[in-house]
């Protein structure tokens, strides 16, 4: 048998093995945190030579996939917030195209790269950061003995203040439902101007602004991401024909076993473990584009499209 | 010297293979083209493939420090694929007006890539990187040996050469080209059409995706949930027959 596969829609031939071994690693880091993963997926199908337009919208409708499978196994063991991630979700659909409506603006200043560039760097090095301090904390004993006074006490008048207050018991927690609608709202609005399904910020707002438990946030985080990815795919495959299915195939194969092998090593992580692990990917995707950003490309032009 | 009609009799380009099948595990190809031209001359073998508007992004240095995409750049025709095999070194089959003429070597491809209205300045600027780009995935290559020649009796002699078809092909009319060179002169000798088409499961699938695109899109979601879950409920069950 051939490891080679020729992608129908990319017009591209890859490796068999290679890809499922992308799929399997993304996977796991799917079902561990709870993140879509497109972040680190996109970026390695487009060194593979495929296009980006084509990387992006496949990345997508395998993301389906991976995160179905691991929404079952969370649902199975009660660690997603149905009710929480439907709010979000809803958020997070009109975030989307607050972001595409800004994006616009700022293509037509012609300021919108340079703008796009510095949310990202920001955005993965805040909430790299703060996750990875906190969390240590955490482990040294010192959780909440600072920082739970301040800032904390006017967040949560501010919280407390908020009409609609209702209660997410699979998340023990009693919110407004403006809360989750209006979290979701900007998290969905980042992730259209960074062009990435969100899940490694929706992730670090569900557990410190949303104070949600660490094992419902990843199980809630990939209901949430299977809706938005879903949509995304059936977008694309019906205006920009940018889907291939084939490629997505091969990724899902190996993403729904790394998935749920990335949910078994998360039941038995305690949550600062969790966080820390989560913090250093962060970290090392926002060094690797800030890197980008300072290194001389070798070739000055690029295929359009992607994340 | 023999007339230009009287070459163009004698020369011949023979192509193994007329068609260029991409089934599911196509991982490039080689088409092996031969044929005979009259001695003294000098070859160049072009395959061209079908010509499109090519929109890159173009990166720039901002602030003096950050490299950044800073919009797009325009190339009005650009060959989905250009291979060049020559018998001599380039500059050594004929003066560079000449090979741009013919249109074999880069240069040729520079003023159709660049001729825009309205020109797109930054085009002439990056061809290129252009250039560059298409030659990292293997979609544009020049081999300066890549005919052999061999001479053979009654004043003929038989040339050869492989043309490597990269992994990443799209499906078009492609077109083979010979051309001969002399005493600093250049003609077409002779030409061929090279089909590359998606066959099986391949074509099937790109029909599909083109034609019935909301339903492939509805189709590929269904699919990806339903592999999910089932995964899952496997998982499942394993880890409930483990305890």
């Amino acid at each position: 048998m051939s490891l080679w596969i020729y992608l129908p829609v990319a017009g591209n031939s890859v490796s068999l093995l290679l890809l499922l071994g992308l799929g399997g690693l993304v996977g796991f880091l799917s079902g561990l945190f709870g993140v879509g993963g497109g972040f680190l997926m996109t970026p390695l199908l487009i060194m593979m030579g495929i296009q980006p337009t084509v990387a992006a919208a496949s990345d997508a409708n395998q993301i389906v996939a991976a995160s179905a499978s691991g929404t079952y196994a969370h649902a199975r063991a009660g660690s997603v917030d149905f009710k929480m991630g439907f709010l979000l979700l809803l958020g997070g659909l009109a975030g989307g195209s607050v972001g595409v409506l800004l994006i616009r603006v700022l293509r037509g200043l012609g300021q919108a790269d340079l703008f796009i560039s510095a949310t990202y760097v920001i955005m993965l090095g805040a909430i790299g950061s703060y996750m990875l301090v906190d969390s240590l904390k955490e482990i040294r004993g010192k959780a909440h003995v600072q920082g739970a006074d301040a800032r904390p006490s006017v967040w949560a008048r501010l919280v407390n203040g908020l009409p609609w207050q209702t209660g997410f018991p699979r998340s023990k927690v009693d919110h407004s439902v403006l809360m989750p609608l209006g979290l979701g709202v900007l998290v969905g609005t980042l992730s259209a101007i960074m062009g990435v399904g969100g899940g490694f910020i929706m992730v670090p707002v569900m557990i410190y602004l949303l104070r949600m438990p660490m094992h419902v946030v990843v199980g809630t985080s990939l209901f949430q991401i299977l809706f938005t990815c879903a949509n995304v795919t059936v977008l694309q495959a019906a205006v920009n024909h940018t889907v291939d299915f084939v490629l997505a195939l091969v990724l899902l194969f190996g993403s729904v076993i790394g998935a749920q092998l990335g949910t078994k090593v998360n039941k038995r992580l305690k949550a600062e473990q969790l966080k820390i692990l989560m913090a250093i990917i962060v970290l090392v995707v926002m060094a690797k584009m800030l890197m980008g950003f300072l290194i001389a490309p070798d070739i000055l032009v690029s295929y359009a499209g992607g994340h | 010297m023999m007339p230009a009609a009287l070459v163009r009799a004698e020369s011949s380009l023979r192509l193994a293979s007329q068609t260029v099948p991409l089934g599911m595990f196509f991982h490039g190809s080689t088409v092996h083209a031969d044929g005979t031209v009259p001695a003294g001359y000098q070859l160049a073998v072009v395959c061209k493939g079908p010509p499109g508007e090519l929109k890159l992004k173009r990166k720039e240095r901002v602030l003096g420090l950050l490299w950044l995409t800073r919009g797009e750049v325009t190339f009005a025709r650009v060959p989905s694929l250009y291979i060049v095999d020559t018998s001599a070194q380039m500059e050594q089959l004929a003066p560079q007006s000449t090979l741009d003429r013919l249109g074999v070597g880069y240069s040729s491809l520079e003023v159709d890539a660049t001729d825009e209205t309205p020109r797109d300045r930054r085009a002439g600027e990056l061809f290129a990187e252009l250039v560059r780009l298409k030659e990292s995935e293997k979609l544009f290559a020049v081999d300066q040996h890549g005919v052999r020649l061999q001479e053979r009796t009654a004043g003929l002699v038989d040339w050869s050469a492989d043309i490597r078809l990269p992994a990443k092909l799209l499906p078009g009319a492609y077109e083979v080209k010979l051309y001969g060179f002399r005493a600093g002169d250049g003609e077409l000798l002779d030409s061929r059409r090279l089909n590359v088409r998606q066959v099986g499961a391949v074509a099937a699938i790109q029909v599909f995706a083109r034609k019935w695109g909301l339903l492939y899109g509805i189709g590929a979601v269904a699919i990806a949930v339903a592999v999910g879950l089932l995964t899952g409920m496997a998982f499942g069950r394993g880890a409930k027959g483990g305890h």
